[in-house]
């Protein structure tokens, strides 16, 4: 209609409206009775009340004076169906999307809701996923909205491969990725779906990493994840420029404020002149300026960090600039997404309080702290600033995103020390969202079966604390093959109390209360006797035919030197075991210990698994007579050191030694110290140390002896009997095997052990002669020789004996070649090993590995 | 019982049977059941008065069986084609239920806090004088009650950091934003506390007078009367006319 | 080792602030030199506090204030200075807070529900009132 003199509006008539009410349609407009026919107006209330999607067409048409509104409802959903979804339950559809029965259907929200069931099937890693929405007309304008899906595989990330990486092996980066390759017996792990926002991710990790091993050029060309023909999973392919490494040139420090003297700030730089170069040298140097400037009240700084490139010399000038900032204060920080974890968990990481001065890097190294309690996703994390109650006041808005924080891990491994090894763990870093670790974790093996439940509050009574406690169960059993005759299990608690003392020193103090119970290995027994069996879990005897307790106990044992039941006999009667042996006798039966400790530590070793740099030095005592029954010191002290000197070739020295010495009581065996493999590596399981050497010869009976397999005449060599002092020093080096090996991510190492245990407190004297004296003597004997090595007449005379020998500080070594390979199965590590020196009876191992994969 | 195989049973109804169905498994507490017969009234007679009402009582059923998300889903679609509907006071009332029954304890997100104050304003100011306006200023005070809860639980977490400038902040922040809450005496005796461990002691004792002076018969005024004779301080107002600033108890 | 020093609240700048001069200045210039003062008197507006410690950050021990400035600003009616006070470390004095607490109203968070995280009933009260009007045959 063309525009007349404004007529007005007598009435406004709504027609077509089934379901939904005049009034509403009226309530929507902004035109009413009365007012003129303006055409934005009625423009303007068309556009309203067609946005709210309720009409599937609208009209207007003016009749006179009066306006109809002429309606066309839009039809509602009557059913909502899903079809050929499998992994996916209609439970979990139905939630994702936002259109319900009876809701109005239009198609753009249908149109969305595909995407959105699209974005679901993404996020659980199926990226093949189809989805074909179909409507079918029903009675009463109503229509059902059916959702054909096709959901293909779950798209795993099947490979990553490198291109262009020289210098760093496929296996080294991608240990650095969040995201994993996928192996069939990855069960748990989630990392290996393919998430393109964890290549992203992935992307700025590889950044970092070269830029802290100073390639300053390193640039990732690109990033390209394809999908595999059959769509079942996805191989990325990075190819990186590495660049060449870069060092550290000519290094500045200016001031823009007027009375900050420069060059005070430049002594206390982290980064030197010709040092490698890295990026985190340049973030912490930038720390201590910030902590150094605050604390000459300058709070109000920002250190601006310049890099000038000089190619050719592949160095980098650096110019920190310390710049004036607004004088703004944090008025408050408000914490925001934690549905599980408190507060002042949160709260506790901020370098900066409320109230205090504004100060950009605080804030950074606030967010890395979070980052790395592990609580949140890293890319969820979010520290925004918004404007305060005051132009000089700032709040800063923090965001997480929490993530699991329970681990649970499993491991089956086969070494040719402890045969098999099983263990299982199960760890809540966040406990509560207290912020507190609690773990269960058990291992079983041929040799030992332990189960752990530990509780740590890192900040305990608010302070940076970590306190702690554990309750243990231990239990060694016996078998030949470890040369231990008893068994002995452990059960207790100890509580521990430690806290950082600076950037690499530590200091923890313990207490351990320990119930003891060291046994004879009840099979002996019961080999023995026959007829009555001992029961272990009750302490008393079964009678083996009638199966039924019985009062009959075993009263006197013989036993031979190496613990072996020689004989035994029973009576009837309360008597516990007889046992008169001087080696073993006095550590058998049940006793506990109150131990209280500490350990002083630093570590600067720069990682946890393969360190390449980087110091360790630990040093604890533990007196045990704190009441208890055993009382003894035992101090220990323990070196490690790391150079790689060119990248790839490592250089490792360590050294480990540790003493006892009981107060007023000898040491017990099973508190002795023992060595062997692994620490001393080229021999058996606690196969070094003093030994004892007893049994007796009739001149003219043993022919030809040799003294390694003694056992044929009646020379018995025992096991080790265990010492009071032991070193172990160590030598490593580790180099490249070339680029082939490096692509199967093995390496190996070079290595000389050397170690020896000695001062034995078992109430036994030390053999009054040495090896190649026995020997000789041993060999007259068995030519009928007149007199002995030692000069006195041994016709017909017995060569009797029982000592210790072995028992001196000469140390035994070994050295060897070893490999270690990231196999399919896990890691795998073979060690090959040759005997230098060793002492009388130690038994050596050439050929020891272990392979180990946790799931 | 899931909703699918509910959905056939009620085939073609007459709608007062299946509205009165639904209103019994209401009253007897089946809600899963009731929800599932008010959607079926919605569904099978969309154009029938008893559609809307059905709408806000399976919002309402939802609510009661605990599916909060869906009972603001159906809340939401009501609102959408009824605004001005008799029964829209109560449906914005069950929504604010909706988060009220999601607020976490107050060492933790207290976003449905927030969420759960927005909706009960917004129902006291469209509906003042409904008959849930009452209910819902009720549930105000309890909301703010509970934000006031939180700037204590970080003000005495700052406090025993000994970061005292910081628990000021906080503190002072009750006692503005949150004045008729149930932390204010509190609030008012570690602000005693506060102020004297940084040292400003006119303020330590303005804030006991205060304390005294609206909550004499409180734990708190005996705490902060004990700290200041300890002291050697007593509670006074050292500063300005604090009549004019007596606060509308 | 790892013991550093820093400042918590204002940062004073020691001649700006030694210049309010009362009578002179009033709460415009005190503003514009000094800037928002970290607190306002809790019960009157006629005093502001700018409120600064150093404190010593150790291992194993809660910040150790060393050293403290509280400068209280004094106005009357019309906003001109009529006093200024400093307060400093001595002034302070050593507080044992009370170990008690207001309870929340509501339900806490029980043990095994922190647990495992399931939030119920956060009140437990019944919701108020009818859907509007009786059934059916009503309105």
């Amino acid at each position: 209609p063309q525009q007349q003199q404004m007529p007005v509006i007598t009435e406004i008539q709504v027609q077509g409206n089934v379901r939904v009410e005049g009034a509403t349609i009226l309530q929507y407009m902004t035109v009413r009775a009365g007012d003129a026919f303006d055409q934005a107006e009625l423009n303007n209330s068309f556009k309203r009340l067609f946005s709210t999607g309720l009409f599937a067409d609208l009209k207007f048409d003016i009749q006179g004076t009066v306006l109809v509104v002429v309606v066309q409802e839009s039809p509602i959903i009557n059913r909502i169906i899903f079809e050929g979804n499998k992994k996916l339950d209609n439970e979990a559809l139905t939630e994702e999307i936002r259109i319900r029965p009876r809701s109005v259907f239009t198609r753009a929200k249908v149109k969305a809701e595909v995407n959105r069931i699209l974005e679901l099937y993404r996020s659980k890693g199926r990226f093949a996923a189809i989805v074909e929405p179909k409507v079918v007309q029903q009675s009463q304008n109503r229509v059902d909205v059916v959702f054909e899906i096709q959901e293909g595989p779950k798209t795993k990330v099947s490979k990553i491969n490198f291109l262009g990486n020289k210098i760093f092996s496929d296996g080294d980066l991608r240990d650095v990725l969040v995201t994993k390759e996928s192996r069939w017996w990855k069960i748990f792990s989630s990392g290996d779906t393919y998430d393109p926002d964890k290549i992203l991710y992935d992307q700025q990790q590889l950044r970092n990493f070269y830029l802290n091993e100073g390639y300053a050029d390193f640039r990732i060309i690109s990033a390209v994840a394809e999908l595999v023909p059959d769509r079942s999973s996805f191989i990325i392919n990075y190819t990186v420029d590495e660049g060449e490494i870069y060092r550290f040139g000519k290094v500045t420090v200016e001031s823009q404020i007027r009375d900050v003297n420069a060059d005070l700030f430049k002594v206390f730089l982290r980064v030197r002149e010709g040092e490698v170069y890295s990026q985190e040298a340049i973030e912490n140097s930038q720390e201590t300026l910030t902590d150094l400037a605050g604390a000459q009240g300058y709070a109000f700084i920002d250190i601006l960090p310049k890099p000038k490139r000089n190619k050719e010399e592949r160095t980098i000038e650096y110019n920190f600039t310390i710049l004036e900032a607004p004088r703004v204060y944090v008025e408050r920080i408000n914490i925001h997404g934690n549905v599980r974890t408190l507060d002042k968990v949160i709260r506790r990481e901020f370098r900066l309080q409320e109230g205090d001065a504004f100060n950009s890097f605080n804030i950074k190294r606030s967010e890395d702290r979070l980052k790395r309690l592990g609580f949140f996703r890293p890319e969820g994390i979010e520290v925004e600033r918004k404007q305060g109650s005051a132009i000089d006041r700032m709040e800063v808005d923090v965001r997480v995103e929490e993530q699991s924080t329970g681990d649970l891990n499993f491991g089956i491994g086969f070494s040719s020390i402890e045969n098999f090894i099983f263990n299982f763990s199960i760890n809540e870093k966040n406990f509560m969202g207290k912020g507190q670790r609690l773990g269960f974790s058990m291992n079983l093996s041929g040799y030992q079966q332990s189960a752990n439940v530990s509780f740590t509050e890192p900040y305990f009574l608010d302070r940076n604390i970590a306190a702690g406690a554990d309750i243990f169960y231990r239990r060694t059993t016996n078998s030949d093959r470890y040369a231990s005759p008893y068994e002995s299990d452990s059960k207790g608690f100890s509580l521990r109390m430690g806290a950082a003392l600076g950037e690499f020193w530590t200091y923890q103090g313990n207490y351990t209360f320990r119930f003891d119970n060291v046994r004879l290995s009840t099979s002996q027994i019961d080999s023995c006797l026959g007829l009555i069996r001992y029961d272990i879990t009750t302490g008393r005897y079964i009678d083996v035919d009638t199966d039924q307790l019985t009062d009959e106990q075993i009263g006197y044992l013989e036993l031979d030197r190496d613990m072996r039941l020689e004989a035994c006999s029973q009576i009837n009667g309360s008597v516990n075991f007889n046992i008169t042996d001087p080696v073993y006798g006095s550590s058998l039966g049940t006793y506990n210990q109150s131990i209280i400790g500490y350990t002083l530590g630093f570590d600067s070793r720069n990682n946890y698994l393969r360190p390449t740099a980087g110091r360790a030095f630990y040093f604890s005592q533990n007196y045990a007579g704190l009441g208890g029954d055993v009382k003894y010191l035992k101090s220990s002290v323990n070196f490690d050191n790391y150079w790689t000197p060119i990248n790839g070739w490592t250089l490792r020295l360590s050294a480990q030694g540790s003493w006892i010495k009981g107060i007023g009581q000898r040491v017990r065996l099973n508190d002795s110290l023992f060595l062997g493999g692994p620490q001393l590596r080229g021999f058996d399981v606690n196969a070094v140390g003093p030994r004892r050497f007893y049994g007796t010869i009739v001149s003219g009976t043993a022919s030809g002896v040799n003294l390694d397999d003694l056992g044929a005449g009646k020379l018995n060599l025992g096991n080790s009997v265990g010492g009071t002092k032991q070193y172990v020093g160590r030598a490593e080096l580790f180099f490249p095997l070339g680029d082939a090996a490096l692509e199967m991510g093995i390496n190996a190492s070079a290595f000389l052990d050397v170690g020896s245990l000695w001062g034995t407190d078992v109430r036994l004297d030390q053999c009054a002669f040495g090896y190649s004296q026995v020997e000789n003597y041993l060999n007259r004997v068995a030519e009928g020789r007149q007199n002995g090595a030692f000069g006195e007449d041994i016709t017909g005379a017995a060569f009797e004996t029982d000592c210790i020998i072995g028992d001196n500080w000469k140390p035994r070594a070994a050295i060897g070649i070893g490999f270690s390979w990231q196999s399919p199965f896990g890691p795998f590590r073979i060690d090959l090993t040759k005997n230098l020196r060793r002492q009388f009876g130690d038994r050596t191992q050439t050929l020891q590995f272990n392979i180990g994969t946790s799931f | 019982c899931s909703n699918s195989e509910v959905d056939d049973t009620y085939v073609a109804r007459d709608v007062n049977v299946l509205y009165n169905l639904g209103k019994e498994y209401y009253e007897k507490g089946r809600y899963m059941f009731a929800a599932a017969a008010f959607d079926e009234v919605e569904r099978q007679h969309p154009y029938s008065v008893w559609a809307r009402r059905a709408q806000v009582m399976a919002a309402a059923a939802y609510y009661q069986a605990k599916r909060y998300d869906d009972a603001i889903n159906a809340i939401d679609r009501f609102l959408q084609l009824h605004p001005g509907n008799s029964s829209a006071p109560y449906a914005y009332y069950i929504k604010a239920l909706c988060f009220y029954e999601q607020i976490a304890d107050v060492g933790r997100d207290q976003d449905y806090t927030m969420r759960a104050r927005n909706a009960f304003v917004e129902l006291i100011r469209r509906y003042p004088d409904s008959e849930y306006a009452y209910d819902a200023k009720q549930k105000l005070e309890l909301t703010d009650d509970h934000l006031a809860g939180k700037e204590m639980e970080v003000g005495r977490y700052y406090m025993r950091s000994k970061e005292y400038l910081s628990a000021a902040i906080r503190f002072r922040n009750v006692i503005e934003k949150y004045q008729k809450s149930s932390h204010t005496p509190e609030a008012l005796h570690r602000l005693v506390e506060v102020n004297l461990a940084l040292g400003i002691q006119p303020e330590a004792q303005s804030a006991a007078a205060v304390l005294g002076y609206n909550y004499n018969g409180s734990k708190w005024y005996r705490y902060s009367y004990a700290l200041l004779k300890n002291k050697k301080l007593s509670p006074e107002m050292s500063s300005g006319s604090w009549l004019s600033k007596l606060w509308p108890f | 080792c790892g013991q550093r020093l820093q400042t918590r609240g204002y940062i004073f700048d020691k001649e700006l602030a030694d210049a309010i001069q009362p009578g002179v200045d009033n709460k415009q210039s005190v503003q514009a030199t000094m800037g928002t003062p970290t607190l306002l008197a809790a019960f009157s507006d006629q005093t502001w506090y700018y409120v600064s410690t150093n404190v010593e950050v150790k291992p194993l021990f809660l910040p150790t204030p060393k050293w403290r400035r509280v400068m209280s600003v004094s106005f009357n009616e019309q906003g001109v200075v009529t006093g200024v006070e400093n307060y400093d470390l001595s002034h302070a004095r050593a507080i044992d807070p009370v170990d008690d607490k207001t309870p929340t109203k509501g339900k806490q968070l029980g043990f095994f529900q922190q647990l495992f995280m399931n939030v119920g009933r956060f009140s437990g009260q019944q919701p108020v009132g009818g859907p509007g009007g009786p059934g059916p045959n009503g309105s």
